[in-house]
């Protein structure tokens, strides 16, 4: 067995003791007015995503957190080792595969950078190319091929994450609109069609054959008699 | 007939011309390459039943299965389409279309199927399949690529607290629980059985209007706390799991424990969520704590959070008692962490809504006898409570008990009775007194012959409390009865709730004693 199979058994055999815990009875509280409690977490993260897609409709992420000082010793207790930050990155990525992540603790300037390869986000439908974000992004500005987006989400234990979430479109990219849809911002672009996609080695040797068809049916005596004219052509 | 060299030149490169042609746009060549498609399938290896409805919606994510389609060739791959398929409970998806994935690109397909209601009705899990199909196109010609998968449709009441793969898993208490807010599926507050249940707590607690204020919102859960205590619910460990090689559960709707009359923890706070919900509030949560779970309550006015430790039902602990012994488990443990709140507001919002449950008999409640015994409670109870203070003490109780009053030989006193059978008495002394708590107690207990049976310390501000529980037997009647010994600026108060053995049995006393205790209150508390 694997040795991470092993530890995740002996997990969910400490936590199988679920039903098993003893509360301690606290004695009668008289009148006293009844008093609540308050979830500790009021975690506030700001989360910077500079998105980068490229052509193939792969997008190139890379990611900032930053916190206060209480914030980043709280995100840090949460995601203490950087394969666990994995979480946080992937909270509004749930249809999306991420790869290649690295994931960076900068403790001294209280951040984490985070990069990797988003697959999934993109997609050509209907001759349109759609990028999809989970969540209702507002568009704060947009500049050529380049959109910012703002969002926030809340998290799992409190608090929230404010994302400003930069996309470069691909330089080519045209015809750019925003919508919102199920819930979901998408933004629509064309890149240039790549024709009818054939192989380009063959479209050059077919385009040559044309031609040389051309040049055949147009010339008296065909392509044999090409050479005849060159040398004609040259005294 | 001859070809000139002219025209059979032509015929030759209009030949090439087509073979080329063909070979360029329909993607293959020894020269070119051809499609690559690699498929990698992620699934859910069992479907939570009581939460059916939530594969069917999108924005919840919680797909069934998520394939990622990479194009590992250099010429693009077109026209690819994915459809999906559950054995025996849904029909062939509509295929997804993408037109195109370009050489080194990839999508990601997710599957979110609407499940059939029979589903809810499984009452073990059930082994079934899921298919997946991809078609595209390659050299002219479609590819069509089918897959599948073993899947199990849990029972209804099954629930698997993580469907992360093993060796996907970071093992974090998230992790081992990224399917809980599943859990709001179980919480039934619109479910008749429920709902009548939740009326009868709240007619104990006077019919208050739970959503007007905190108070009102405090009245109608103490209302619901002493039902289940009349009704007897009692905590108990999970007889009887299943296994799946993760972390699984069987957990009871509402209806299943109130009827049953016990449950785990996570079926009690399940339980008494949805009871207050019954009344309007709404914002109730269930946490998730290592081990433990808890229900809390948002208060309508102050936003205030009420944790409520539903364990102690077992010890026929009070309201009060129920919620100070949760908050003190809060504060000395479970704050510290991992932990998880559960909306159950924002998720039964979001569509993690319950399953339809059979139907029961109306009256199933008068059948099984629980409506009669809270019934029989509020009638003894005569209706309202009224407030009775002076410069020592202030304290509720029933406001059709009769009342009388003077001085005996603890001193001044006020006194109610229940006036059927005076078979439940309510007593309030107070006198001057010099010494400790302690020697005041001793005093007390030197003028009677009861045998004490327990006894609890406390402190409200600078005045130390003491509550102590008695039996005896009078006239052939076993009695029992609840103490309270305060000593505050000078002055002893002796609040003692004396009643039958009966009484105590089918919950009667006990609610009356959670409502004096839980009002009775010194004037003098100073620091």
């Amino acid at each position: 067995m694997a040795v991470k199979t092993r530890v995740m058994l002996l997990i969910l055999a400490l936590l199988i003791s679920w039903t098993s815990l003893n509360v301690e009875a606290q004695p009668i509280a008289l009148g006293q007015p009844i008093k609540g409690i308050e979830l500790p977490i009021k975690l506030e993260i700001d989360d910077l995503l500079n998105m980068t897609v490229m052509e193939n409709g792969l997008v190139k992420v890379d990611e900032v957190v930053k916190a206060t000082a209480t914030g980043y010793l709280t995100l840090k207790q949460q995601y203490p080792l950087p394969f666990l930050f994995k979480r946080f990155i992937e909270m509004d990525k749930t249809d999306v595969e991420l790869e290649n992540l690295t994931v960076n603790f900068d403790d001294a300037n209280r951040r984490v950078t985070a990069s990797y390869v988003a697959l999934g986000m993109t997609a050509k439908r209907m001759d349109k190319w759609v990028f999809t974000m989970e969540g209702d992004a507002k568009l704060t500005t947009r500049a050529g091929n380049t959109l910012v987006f703002s969002k926030t989400l809340p998290m799992p234990m409190g608090g929230k994450k404010n994302m400003i979430i930069t996309i470069h479109l691909p330089e080519s990219a045209s015809d750019i609109s925003v919508t919102t849809e199920g819930g979901n911002t998408k933004i629509y672009y064309r890149l240039p069609s790549s024709g009818f996609g054939g192989n380009p080695i063959l479209m050059g040797v077919l385009a040559i054959l044309v031609i040389l068809l051309i040049l055949n049916l147009v010339l008296k005596e065909g392509l044999m008699g090409l050479p005849k004219m060159l040398r004609r052509g040259k005294s | 007939m001859s070809i000139s060299g002219k025209n059979l030149i032509s015929l030759v490169l209009l030949v090439l011309i087509v073979v080329v042609g063909v070979l360029t746009f329909t993607g293959a060549s020894a020269l070119g390459g051809e499609p690559k498609l690699d498929i990698k399938v992620h699934h859910k290896e069992q479907i939570i039943s009581a939460a059916y409805k939530v594969y069917g919606r999108p924005s919840l994510k919680f797909w069934v299965a998520k394939t990622v389609l990479r194009n590992t060739g250099d010429v693009p791959v077109r026209n690819v389409e994915v459809s999906y398929y559950i054995e025996g409970y849904t029909s062939w998806s509509t295929p997804t279309k993408y037109d195109e994935i370009p050489p080194g690109g990839a999508v990601v397909d997710t599957y979110y199927p609407k499940l059939p209601k029979k589903v809810a009705e499984l009452t073990s899990p059930v082994p079934t399949k899921l298919y997946i199909k991809v078609t595209y196109e390659k050299n002219g010609r479609t590819e069509e690529v089918i897959q599948s998968k073993d899947i199990e449709l849990l029972g209804v009441h099954d629930i698997v607290y993580s469907s992360i793969p093993a060796e996907e898993s970071l093992l974090t208490f998230p992790d081992v629980f990224s399917n809980s807010p599943l859990l709001a599926a179980w919480v039934t507050p619109t479910d008749p059985v429920v709902r009548e249940f939740s009326d009868l707590g709240n007619k104990l607690a006077g019919g208050a209007g739970a959503s007007l204020s905190d108070e009102e919102a405090l009245k109608t859960m103490q209302g619901i706390w002493q039902a289940l205590l009349i009704r007897g619910i009692t905590y108990k460990t999970e007889p009887e799991g299943f296994w799946t090689g993760k972390f699984a559960q069987y957990v009871k709707f509402p209806r299943d424990t109130i009827l049953d009359g016990e449950g785990t923890c996570i079926d009690l706070t399940i339980m008494y969520a949805s009871l207050v919900a019954a009344q309007g509030l709404t914002d109730v949560y269930i946490m998730l704590v290592p081990g433990h779970a808890f229900p809390i309550v948002r208060l309508p006015q102050s936003g205030s959070m009420i944790p409520i430790e539903t364990t102690t039902l077992n010890q026929g602990a009070t309201f009060k008692e129920a919620v100070q012994t949760a908050v003190y488990n809060w504060q000395q443990k479970f704050s510290k962490g991992p932990y998880i709140p559960i909306s159950v507001k924002i998720w039964q919002a979001s569509g993690v809504t319950p399953p339809e449950l059979p139907p029961l008999p109306p009256d199933i409640l008068e059948r099984k006898g629980i409506k009669q015994k809270i019934m029989a409670v509020i009638s003894k109870l005569g209706g309202e409570l009224r407030t009775y203070s002076n410069n020592y003490f202030s304290v509720r109780y029933p406001a059709s008990w009769s009342e009388d009053g003077g001085t005996d030989d603890e001193g001044s006193y006020v006194s109610w009775t229940y006036p059927e059978d005076e078979g439940m008495i309510l007593y309030v002394s107070w006198t001057p007194f010099q010494g400790s708590l302690g020697d005041y107690v001793s005093y007390i207990e030197s003028l009677y012959e009861e045998q004490r049976i327990g006894m609890q310390q406390g402190q409200i501000g600078s005045c130390p409390y003491i509550v102590a529980s008695y039996a005896w037997e009078y006239e052939g009647q076993p009695w029992m009865s609840n103490e309270i010994y305060l000593l505050c600026g000078g002055t002893g108060i002796h609040l003692s709730f004396q009643a039958e053995k009966r009484y105590w049995d089918d919950g009667t006393a006990r609610t009356v004693w959670e409502r004096v205790a839980s009002t009775f209150y010194p004037m003098m508390v100073g620091g």
